[in-house]
């Protein structure tokens, strides 16, 4: 029985090994690289490196398994006869070590993630803490909004953009909200609580764990097309919860919609090589010209929609 | 100073800087131009009386000059945190840059056509002004490299 637990650790072990090494170079190679254009460009670079990662972890993975049960058959026997005996037992192993493999790589990774992903957003986006005696006014709305939705008040960074970028990174206990100085030009005081109160309600759904779970559930099972489409699904459902409390928490649908309708004006310019912009959209609004299954944040149109008949019952 | 100004394409077509830059850019960087220092919001009235736009587009627009380099800006922490932008270059400056680089590159790559059509262009005659514009040409290949 160790003998069984022992190999079926070890692609976890080993899992985890790579996944922080994988952090650990996207990290450096951010670091290395300081003009945005070129950075944009890193990640894209990146991410297929990344994923060839992920696919030797699963490969040697399964190689040090195939080599355990030539050279050790009694180890390995132990584990495939729970499952199937005698001639199955090579594909049994393969199917065991890529399963555990997988779902020990999505367990490392959402773990990383969810304890480290807010210091990560916060190194990316070079985010800068805010002193409250600079945005007294901004801390005054955040700490009355989360005294009322009831959640411990989040610490406000902000990241040096003009163009209007807000999200909310960290647990729960440890919220985060992280703003461009452009959301602080552009938003009239009213949109701009609105939308803290949308992040504030992200955080008292607790949507930070949600989406840890959700991603997990994809990485957990990458071969299952199914899991691609539960996990964008899961977040639209909880942008338009967090729409809903943000509504109930300032009764001002109005500040809402014309927050949200003015975020999508600056993202609807065409951008060229405008990444950096797609990937700060997904925290906010999705680029309201994509539609469709894979969106990770609902169309526009129907979180306005939406507003609007919470509008009338207002 | 112009090393770090950098523009993505080139539209032969266009008129004006819309031949390297997107239009609502050159209507931002023009009411720049007119303001000389300024903040997002009278960016945008001054932007506006020109085409219906919102003030998170110029914001966002303001965003890709900065990165393009023709626009500066200076984080104020007065009265809460906001941006003052100024243009970096002159419109005589861009045009220059551009100018220059676009023929640059087009003798670094077409070096026989485009001297022979600026040559043509220009209407030199002479067998010695070509001489001469051609050991100006050289002594720039040099220099660039």
């Amino acid at each position: 029985m160790t003998d069984a637990i022992l190999i079926l650790m070890t692609p976890y072990l080993y899992a985890t090994l790579l996944s922080l090494i994988m952090s650990a170079v996207v990290i450096f190679s951010l670091k290395l690289v300081n003009k945005q254009a070129y950075r944009t460009r890193t990640i894209m670079l990146v991410t297929p490196l990344v994923g060839s990662f992920t696919i030797m972890a699963w490969v040697s993975s399964f190689c040090f398994i195939h080599w355990l049960s030539t050279n050790y058959p009694t180890l390995s026997h132990t584990v495939c006869s729970y499952i199937s005996p005698g001639s199955l037992r090579f594909i049994c192993t393969s199917l065991v070590t890529l399963a555990f493999t997988s779902f020990s790589f999505a367990v490392s990774l959402s773990m990383i993630n969810y304890y480290l992903g807010d210091k990560i957003a916060m190194h990316l986006f070079r985010a800068k803490p805010f002193s409250k005696s600079q945005a007294k006014e901004t801390y005054e709305t955040l700490n009355r909004l989360s005294r009322k939705a009831g959640v411990k008040s989040p610490k406000l960074c902000f990241i040096e953009r003009s163009s209007p970028i807000i999200f909310t990174v960290g647990r729960r206990n440890t919220p985060t909200v992280i703003l461009s100085v452009g959301l602080l030009e552009t938003l009239s005081p009213e949109e701009l609580e609105a939308s803290l109160a949308h992040e504030i309600s992200h955080i008292k759904n607790n949507d930070g764990l949600i989406r840890t779970l959700a991603s997990c559930l994809k990485f957990a099972a990458p071969f299952n097309f199914v899991s691609y489409l539960i996990e964008p699904a899961i977040y639209r459902e909880r942008e338009f919860l967090a729409d809903e409390a943000s509504v109930t928490l300032t009764k001002k649908p109005s500040a809402l919609i014309s927050a949200l309708i003015k975020i999508s004006e600056a993202f609807a310019v065409k951008t060229k090589g405008g990444y950096f912009y797609s990937l700060a959209m997904g925290f906010f609004l999705e680029s309201p010209l994509r539609g469709g299954l894979f969106n990770k944040h609902p169309p526009l149109e129907e979180r306005l929609n939406r507003l609007l008949q919470l509008k009338e019952t207002h | 100073m112009s090393k770090n100004i950098r523009w993505t394409e080139f539209k032969p077509y266009e008129k004006n800087l819309i031949k390297v830059l997107g239009d609502l850019e050159v209507d931002v960087l023009e009411a720049l131009w007119k303001l000389k220092v300024s903040h997002v919001r009278s960016i945008y009235r001054e932007v506006a009386r020109k085409r219906k736009v919102a003030i998170t587009t110029v914001a966002t627009v303001l965003d890709r000059l900065f990165e393009k380099g023709l626009v500066e800006r200076e984080l104020k922490r007065t009265r809460g945190l906001h941006y003052e932008y100024r243009p970096s270059i002159t419109k005589r400056q861009l045009e220059n840059t551009v100018v220059r680089d676009v023929l640059e590159g087009l003798f670094e790559t077409f070096g026989d056509s485009a001297v022979s059509h600026l040559i043509n262009r220009v209407g030199i005659r002479d067998k010695q002004k070509v001489e001469e514009f051609k050991s100006y040409l050289d002594k720039l290949r040099l220099e660039r490299k």
